[in-house]
């Protein structure tokens, strides 16, 4: 699907919270990219910064270091009305369906107002538009007149894809667009993500802490894990192939949906929790958890590294943990 | 979106229904605003309403009432201080003037001050509580403390000073009461925008390139109306009873204009000897600011989303 070019890329991206005196570092030199009309699926535990990369490509909060680059502009740089562009080109399906939408306004309302905001239309053109949009989100025209709180969650959901798209967008951040959901209802919205981006190729950042959705949607997978990315691969060759210790552990943890499979296989547990992302020291973040670490993996943060599979993976003892098994 | 379902082979007895999309998502309630709804909540609760009723009653008095009553100011000192009577409803006072006519230009001038100063607390209380809660930073570090420093010293301080300074009138009653009167106000909303905007809705709409005044605006104003309407029927009396309180120290309305205030202090003057003069405006005083205050009670039930229905 990707035609090749670089659409969206971040070189080092990095964000800090202050908390009192502390320093919480949400997202930790980030550098991925992204081809126009591609999918990339963004994996890992809750609390390891998916949500606030997500949050940082949508430019609700500025980077503390690095760069976003649109279009191999940075984005930083982009003036007064080139940053309201990107506000139309980049828009963002949020998690929770219940709080994404205005309780006071209707969901005709709710999907004019970035059309209002980008002056699309006249008001008749923007009325037929949002018709056009319930219905390709597979809602009816008559839900325009509706107020949220009448709607299932599914159908919020639906509301908030047609918000996004109202506005024309290239390249959607879906913040976990599904985890709030009825599994039947996850599978018709993925499905409803899928249709959308085919027919009006979008470019999607899919954020999820599920493996196997992220599987059936994305063409590359980002395993982050406490702000960094340790792991990306092609969305087959990560299922097939996990080379990081810490993808090994996720994808393990997966269930089968074949018994006989499931109760076959080993399971790989992890042991302790995840360290504090509040001052952590030198060295791999993953070394506390990992049976493979030592001293080198406790002194020294193994950097992303680029394998002529097309693979990358930020271990530093990759080879041998793979020769082992 | 076909479900998949597999039949066995030697179950001739089942076919599969249909899936109708269109039908299921077909919503059978009928659509409520939100005014709509909390009236319809509102409406259950039987004291509010009769307040409701009572304080729509008293503003119609307020409003009607001196234009088809004789001049409350006409003195007939040849019938001062007589009783009720059939051409004196509520009797007279010192200087023979109808009670009931110096009562309702009296409810004229206290609801419209009750009214209007809680009006411009209002204005000045959103805007104010608005900007410091959505900018944040300095701007609200700013605020705060001005608002702390006001809330500080003692309301009534403020404006017994301010009104020994000017001349009582409406006019500098009404800035006496909003001196100080916006900060509550500046506060609740204040409060409640700092969580609002953390709602998804706030930041969709950023997403979506709003400005900082739009979404203030159509997303965490409009949201925050609950409380702000609650607080705005409770601080109604309280601006009736401050008036009424430095009317009655003669800080205030002076005679020969008419206020619950003052009419209330020629009663005491008068206490026990024409009881009418008391009783009369204190009855209409009391039951305006209970009626408020059982309102403002059933309009927080009813714009609580847990109490709805």
């Amino acid at each position: 699907m990707s035609s090749g070019e670089v659409f969206i890329n971040t070189e080092h991206l990095t964000r800090d919270f202050r908390i009192g005196k502390d320093t919480l570092r949400a997202v930790d030199d980030v550098s991925f990219e992204l081809g126009r009309g591609e999918t990339f699926g963004l994996v890992g535990e809750s609390g390891c910064g998916k949500s606030t990369l997500g949050r940082l490509l949508v430019r609700l909060y500025k980077p503390t270091s690095g760069k976003i680059l649109y279009k191999g502009k940075s984005v930083a740089n982009l003036n007064k009305r080139e940053s309201f562009e990107y506000t139309k080109d980049v828009q963002m399906i949020f998690q929770q369906p219940y709080a994404s939408l205005n309780p006071r306004m209707t969901i005709g309302e709710i999907i004019k107002e970035g059309m209002r905001i980008h002056q699309l239309g006249s008001a008749k053109e923007m009325s037929e538009r949002v018709s056009g949009l319930l219905n390709m989100v597979g809602l009816n025209a008559e839900h325009a007149n509706r107020f949220p709180y009448e709607f299932s969650g599914g159908m919020r959901q639906r509301a908030g894809i047609a918000r996004a798209l109202a506005v024309n967008p290239e390249f959607v951040v879906c913040d976990e667009p599904i985890s709030a959901l009825d599994v039947s209802i996850q599978a018709q919205i993925i499905n409803l993500l899928k249709r959308l981006q085919s027919e009006l190729n979008l470019t999607y950042l899919f954020i999820a802490h599920d493996l196997s959705t992220v599987r059936y949607i994305s063409d590359h997978i980002g395993v982050m894990y406490l702000g960094s990315i340790v792991e990306v691969a092609n969305a087959e060759e990560l299922n097939i192939n996990p080379l990081h210790p810490y993808t090994q552990a996720l994808i393990s943890a997966a269930p089968i949906p074949d018994p006989a499979k499931e109760n076959e296989r080993v399971r790989i547990m992890l042991e302790g929790d995840v360290p504090s992302p509040i001052n952590f020291g030198a060295g791999c973040k993953f070394a506390g958890r990992c049976k493979f670490a030592n001293d080198n993996c406790r002194e020294e943060a193994p950097a992303l590294r680029k394998l002529p599979s097309g693979h990358a993976i930020a271990c530093h003892r990759m080879e041998e943990i793979n020769m082992v098994e | 979106m076909a479900v998949q379902t597999s039949i066995s082979e030697g179950n001739k007895d089942f076919s599969r229904i249909p899936k109708d999309i269109g039908s299921s998502q077909k919503i059978n309630r009928v659509s409520l605003t939100y005014a709509q709804g909390v009236m319809r909540t509102l409406k259950q609760n039987s004291l509010a309403m009769i307040s409701l009723a009572f304080i729509a009653f008293i503003v119609l008095v307020a409003i009607v009432g001196p234009m088809i009553l004789p001049d409350y100011q006409k003195q007939d000192l040849l019938h001062a201080l007589e009783a009720q009577s059939g051409a004196h409803w509520f009797g007279t006072d010192t200087l023979g003037r109808d009670v009931l006519t110096r009562l309702v230009r009296g409810t004229r001038i206290s609801l419209s001050i009750g009214f209007i100063a809680e009006t411009i607390n209002l204005v000045i209380g959103i805007i104010i509580g608005g900007i410091s809660g959505y900018m944040g930073g300095k701007a609200d570090m700013f605020i705060m403390r001005v608002i702390d420093i006001v809330v500080s010293i003692p309301q009534m301080i403020i404006m017994i000073l301010l009104l020994t300074v000017m001349k009582g009138s409406v006019g500098t009653l009404l800035i006496a009461l909003c001196v100080t009167g916006w900060t509550g106000l500046a506060r609740l909303v204040r409060g409640q925008v700092l969580s609002l905007r953390e709602n998804e809705y706030a930041m969709a709409a950023q997403v979506l390139g709003a400005s900082k005044w739009r979404i203030l605006k159509t997303h965490l104003i409009p949201n925050c109306i609950g409380p702000i309407l609650v607080n705005y029927t409770m601080s109604v009396p309280g601006a009736i009873g401050a008036e009424a309180y430095l009317s009655y120290l003669g800080l205030g309305i002076s005679i020969p204009e008419a206020s619950w205030g003052n009419l209330l202090q020629m009663g005491t003057d008068q206490f026990p000897g024409a009881l009418w003069l008391f009783f009369t405006p204190a009855i209409v005083f009391a039951l305006t600011m209970l009626a408020f205050n059982l309102l403002g009670d059933g309009l927080r039930d009813a714009l609580d989303p847990q109490m709805r229905r």
